[in-house]
């Protein structure tokens, strides 16, 4: 079964939506610096709605690389448990590179994922993720705490 | 004085009125100046005048009347009547002053004025225009057919004459007389326009034709409708059935002309004619429940009343009208009525198990379950009249939760289709309502929390936990939670105003005004062009409360004149909240006075326009708008606060306490009231810099407004509401502005009456000494309901009243119709007997009906102590009200059980007795501290559930 989701931006009128989305997807709580990051950083941060309900959302930075050129970082994708495997991660992720494409100067994309996310690694190794390196205790209050860096080349 | 009158002897009134050359255009200067609004150099012409000629009298009331304009009211009145004195023959001077009544909507007196005005100059069209208005708005109708006719008889040739004579007619019910007029005109236009050929027939209509033909058609097309409804007001449907089916041609409005004659046909009895139409007009819109209601009545089928849930039809009937609304469906296979109704024609006693009814829930909640309707509770909910309904329905969407939670599906069979996963979302939360709905607070909280445990971003969650946490007793925990919700999406105002009246209900009045600015017309972005320059001349976001008022938000303000009356009545209240409350109620009634002022335009410009039937019911709708409910709201509201006022007078109170406190500070050791006397300046200085503050702003404003007109009231609105709060505190005679409220509600709910409205009187009539007036009230109450708590107490309070010996020394007859009265309810019986046959037959109804009762019961015998503690506590305390049945019909809810804490409290130990039972029974219910109360006191966020768990890690 699919499901039709339709994106929106993040503004301060929905922010706090994306708050309590985030909130229960990751055991993780953000400070503000990461939503005010979210909201500056325009397009490639997205929320997925279904029938009016906020399922899912991709949080998305751009970091500079000094010589004009920029990259993708990845902070967040998540979709709601019950709404897992009807193909909304693609869609949000998608549209984020598909963004992050039409800018030239954006060369590449990476993100942090716990070594023991499995299935995170695969959904982004089916997007053309490969794993670059691991950094060791990258994690402070979950276990295991160590993550990989996981990179694709957007040219 | 004296000289002048000498100099005048020997002149008519006429010579002394005549001015010389320049004198009279320097007059006429003053009208046009008035009628262009330049008032000032108005004045200027009058005062030129007056230097020579002091006396003159329609000089000194045109002066009078441009004072007016400028707000120098008091002068105003001074000089037009002053000019009236001086030359009362003068149709100018009368004019004048009826122009100054109408301007303060004093149309009672203008119209007197102007009647003598036109004694004077019976002619005068301008006075006569302006008396009509005048009439219509009074509702002189007589006075009106008869300026009508005056008006038509000096200018025959204004179409708009003939159009007001004709509905001035229709408004005395002279319903033949109307028509004859509109024949009779359009007999004069046809002919005008046979004779010339187009040109310049009837003045105005052939300007409409030259200037754009669709004006004039619908001129043409209203007429033939309005005389239509004429002749069907009249009786006589036959012809108006010819007329519109003649004229059809001419007719724009098709769907109007459908629908009047689809009315005439069921009521002339022409059934195929009226099925035909019916179903002619269902085609068209089959969401429109009145063209059902059509149909079913020209099947000879009785109509669905909404809210009576239908449970006076026959079986046969319903089952006839299903039949149809199943054929219906078939042919408009997206309708939403057809589905809706059929379920009020299934009831759940027709088979064993409720199987029709049921599946007609089943085959309407499905495609809104799929959709993720939040209304779709809502829309069920006229079906918990019935307990067994409710049963049903329960077992219906449980049966949803266990299946799509075994199999993703909604039921088994060939419905077994996979759902989304927000389908369970939408049936949990209909659950929620369900048992919030039959008294289960638990299992609804239950349901709550499971559903944002699944998708915690849905908003209406919160909104609807909300409402549970409020009937759990909570409402701080309610408003809390109401906030969550309006965080979650900021630019919704529904949300935004849900959470302004929870804030309110819990109190919280300074949060809630905070929060009802957001979305008045300064503060939303688009509407200032300058928001940095906004911001500095308004320091106090706080005066955008104004917008509100100005607004008319009546729930607003009568929510926030709640939450002032609620503090006021709490034991350590501030009395000073009742004149808060008063003056928001006060503002409720004002605007349905502005309301009723708001016809007043439409009376020219309707007639004009021709808009004929809406003007009639607009007509209508403004003969009962006191009857809304919002204007009994506000009436109560008010009234309860003059009872306050009477029973427990501010003055008085203020000089008690200053008693008090004398009595207070001289027992106090010299040094201890040094130290307290310092303390009291100090707090005194403190007031009067802040009122200098205020009134410094005022002064800003007086400085800025232009010399001539009175400074425009600048102080901040707060502070203004303020003081006039204060003054409506010391309102002089309570009881006779109550007694204006109260005739006026009376009046108006004529129709429909209301019994909270008679139960006031009834407080009204004892505080005022008018029995006859009491027993009035207690006689409608108990028409209303006679098992009513509130009016049995009345009436046991009235007996015992009347044997008081107050019945001595009044009128003969006020004492025979008491005593009749009270004997005919009595019946024979003693008061005793007559207050146990009430517990005997309404004591089990509700534990408000038990209480009341078993008090009335007490009166009666005048026990006291023990006595009454022990008749009070084996009928209330001791009963069994927390049962399903009591929790489900909402005989038993948390603010039943607080008002009977109320009236408890002071009986021996049964105020902490009953307050024990309720914690048990509402264990978050903050007034009788149950435990899960006391545990959200700890923690309030803990009620948004989820997040709290991970509120402590943190990285990055």
């Amino acid at each position: 079964m699919k499901i039709r989701v339709v994106l929106d931006s993040v503004r301060d009128q929905n922010l706090k939506q994306m708050k309590q989305l985030n909130a229960a997807i990751f055991p993780v709580k953000y400070q503000d610096k990461f939503y005010s990051d979210c909201v500056a950083c325009g397009d490639v941060t997205q929320l997925a709605y279904y029938n009016d309900i906020l399922i899912g959302a991709i949080a998305c930075r751009l970091e500079s690389k000094g010589n004009g050129k920029a990259k993708l970082y990845i902070m967040t994708l998540g979709v709601l448990a019950p709404y897992r495997d009807l193909g909304v991660g693609t869609h949000l992720l998608e549209h984020s590179l598909r963004v992050a494409m039409e800018d030239p100067n954006i060369e590449e994309a990476y993100l942090h994922v716990q070594t023991s996310n499995d299935g995170a690694i695969r959904f982004y190794d089916k997007h053309g993720f490969a794993i670059k390196e691991m950094i060791p205790n990258y994690y402070k209050r979950i276990d295991p705490p160590d993550c990989y860096i996981l990179h694709r080349s957007l040219v | 004085m004296a000289s002048s009158k000498a100099k005048a002897a020997g002149q008519t009134p006429e010579d002394r009125r005549q001015l010389p050359g320049k004198e009279q255009s320097l007059f006429r200067q003053i009208v046009r100046f008035y009628e262009t609004k330049q008032y000032k150099k108005g004045l200027k012409c009058a005062e030129q005048i007056l230097k020579k000629f002091p006396e003159h009298g329609e000089t000194l009331s045109m002066k009078g009347l441009t004072l007016n304009c400028l707000d120098r009211k008091e002068e105003a009145y001074d000089y037009v009547k002053k000019g009236l004195r001086m030359d009362l023959r003068s149709h100018v001077c009368w004019h004048v002053f009826g122009l100054l009544y109408r301007s303060d909507h004093n149309y009672k007196e203008a119209i007197k004025c102007y009647l003598n005005a036109l004694r004077l100059e019976k002619e005068n069209l301008q006075i006569l225009r302006d008396l009509s208005l005048l009439q219509i708005q009074m509702r002189d109708l007589n006075g009106f057919v008869n300026t009508r006719r005056q008006l038509l008889t000096l200018r025959p040739a204004q179409r708009t004459n003939w159009i007001a004579f004709a509905v001035a007619h229709h408004l005395v019910k002279n319903h033949d007389m109307c028509l004859q007029v509109i024949q009779a005109y359009e007999k004069t236009t046809a002919k005008d326009k046979d004779a010339a050929g187009g040109k310049d027939a009837a003045g105005e209509g052939d300007k409409g034709k030259a200037g754009g033909g669709e004006e004039e058609q619908f001129q043409t097309s209203e007429m033939v409708l309005y005389r239509a409804r004429v002749m069907e007001e009249g009786g006589r449907l036959e012809e108006a059935i010819d007329l519109i089916r003649e004229k059809d041609d001419d007719i724009l409005d098709k769907l109007g002309a459908k629908e009047a004659l689809g009315r005439m046909f069921l009521a002339s009895g022409r059934n195929q004619e009226a099925e035909e139409l019916y179903r002619g007009l269902i085609d068209k819109n089959p969401e429109n429940t009145r063209y059902h209601d059509g149909l079913f009545r020209s099947l000879g089928l009785p109509a669905l009343v909404k809210g009576a849930a239908s449970s006076h039809l026959p079986k046969d009937a319903r089952q006839k009208m299903a039949t149809e609304y199943d054929a219906l469906r078939r042919k408009h296979s997206k309708c939403v009525a057809f589905v809706r109704r059929v379920i009020d024609l299934h009831h759940c006693e027709d088979d064993g198990e409720g199987r029709a009814f049921v599946s007609a829930v089943d085959a309407y909640a499905r495609p809104w379950l799929k959709k993720g309707v939040p209304s779709l509770f809502q829309s069920l909910k006229d079906l918990y009249e019935k307990r067994r309904n409710a049963e049903l329905i329960e077992g219906l969407f449980e049966g949803y939760e266990s299946s799509l939670r075994k199999s993703g599906t909604l039921g088994e069979g060939d419905s077994a289709e996979e759902m989304a996963p927000d389908v369970l979302v939408w049936v949990l939360a209909f659950l929620a309502q369900h048992y919030d709905r039959v008294g289960n607070i638990a299992k609804a909280l239950e349901k709550c929390d499971a559903a944002i445990a699944h998708t915690p971003t849905v908003i209406e969650l919160y909104t609807i936990k909300a409402k549970v946490m409020k009937h759990a007793g909570n409402l701080s925990s309610a408003a809390l939670l109401s906030d969550h919700a309006r965080q979650l999406d900021l630019a919704d105002r529904y949300l935004n105003c849900h959470t302004v009246k929870y804030k309110l209900r819990a109190g919280d009045i300074d949060e809630a005004n905070s929060l009802a600015v957001l979305f008045t017309k300064d503060n939303l972005p688009g509407n200032s062009k300058d928001d940095e320059k906004k911001k500095k001349e308004k320091p106090d976001p706080l005066q955008s409360l104004k917008n509100l008022h100005e607004m008319q938000c009546i729930w607003y303000e009568h929510e926030l004149g709640s939450a002032h009356l609620r503090l006021a009545e709490k034991s350590d209240g501030n009395f000073e909240s009742v004149g808060r409350a008063l003056h928001k109620y006060r503002y409720i009634l004002q605007h349905f006075d502005d309301m009723h002022e708001d016809q007043f335009d439409f009376h020219s410009y309707c007639l004009r326009k021709m808009t004929l039937r809406s003007y009639l019911d607009m007509l209508k709708f403004e003969d009962q708008i006191y009857a809304h409910p919002f204007y009994s709201k506000g009436a109560w509201g008010a009234l309860r606060c003059y009872l306050r006022l009477h029973d427990d007078p501010p003055a008085k109170r203020r000089e008690r306490e200053a008693q008090e406190e004398e009595e207070r500070v001289a027992k106090m050791a010299p040094n201890e009231r040094k130290k307290y006397r310092a303390k009291q300046r100090k707090l005194q200085k403190q007031k009067e810099q802040a009122a200098a503050a205020a009134g410094d702003h005022a002064q800003d404003g007086a400085n800025n407004s232009s010399g001539g007109q009175k400074p425009k009231d600048s102080r901040p609105f707060l502070v203004k509401e303020e003081e006039d709060a204060e003054k409506l505190l010391y309102t002089e005679n309570p009881l006779e502005e109550a007694s204006s409220l109260l005739k006026k509600l009376q009046e108006y709910q004529q129709d429909d009456p209301k019994l909270e409205t008679q139960l006031l009187a009834f407080e009204w009539a004892m505080r005022s000494g008018k029995l006859l007036m009491a027993l009035q009230a207690v006689r409608r109450a108990l028409k209303i309901d006679g098992d009513s708590p509130g009016a049995h107490l009345c009436f046991v309070r009235l007996v015992l009243k009347s044997r008081g010996g107050c019945l001595e020394g009044t009128n003969k007859v006020v004492a025979g119709v008491m005593t009749s009265y009270i004997e005919k309810m009595l019946g024979g019986r003693a008061l005793e007997a007559y207050a146990e046959s009430y517990v005997a037959k309404a004591g089990s109804k509700s534990m408000l009906h038990a209480l009341v009762g078993a008090e009335a019961r007490g009166l009666a015998s005048s026990l006291e102590g023990s006595a009454l503690e022990d008749l009070l506590s084996s009928g209330v305390v001791g009963g069994d009200w927390f049962t399903e049945a009591h929790l489900a019909a909402r005989t038993t809810t948390h603010t039943s059980c607080i008002e009977v804490h109320g009236r408890l409290a002071g009986v021996g130990s049964l105020g902490e007795r009953w307050a024990e039972i309720c914690a048990r029974h509402f264990p978050y219910s903050s007034h009788f501290g149950g435990e899960k109360a006391r545990a959200l006191q700890g923690d309030p966020k803990s009620i948004l559930g989820v997040q709290s768990a991970l509120e402590n890690l943190a990285i990055q």
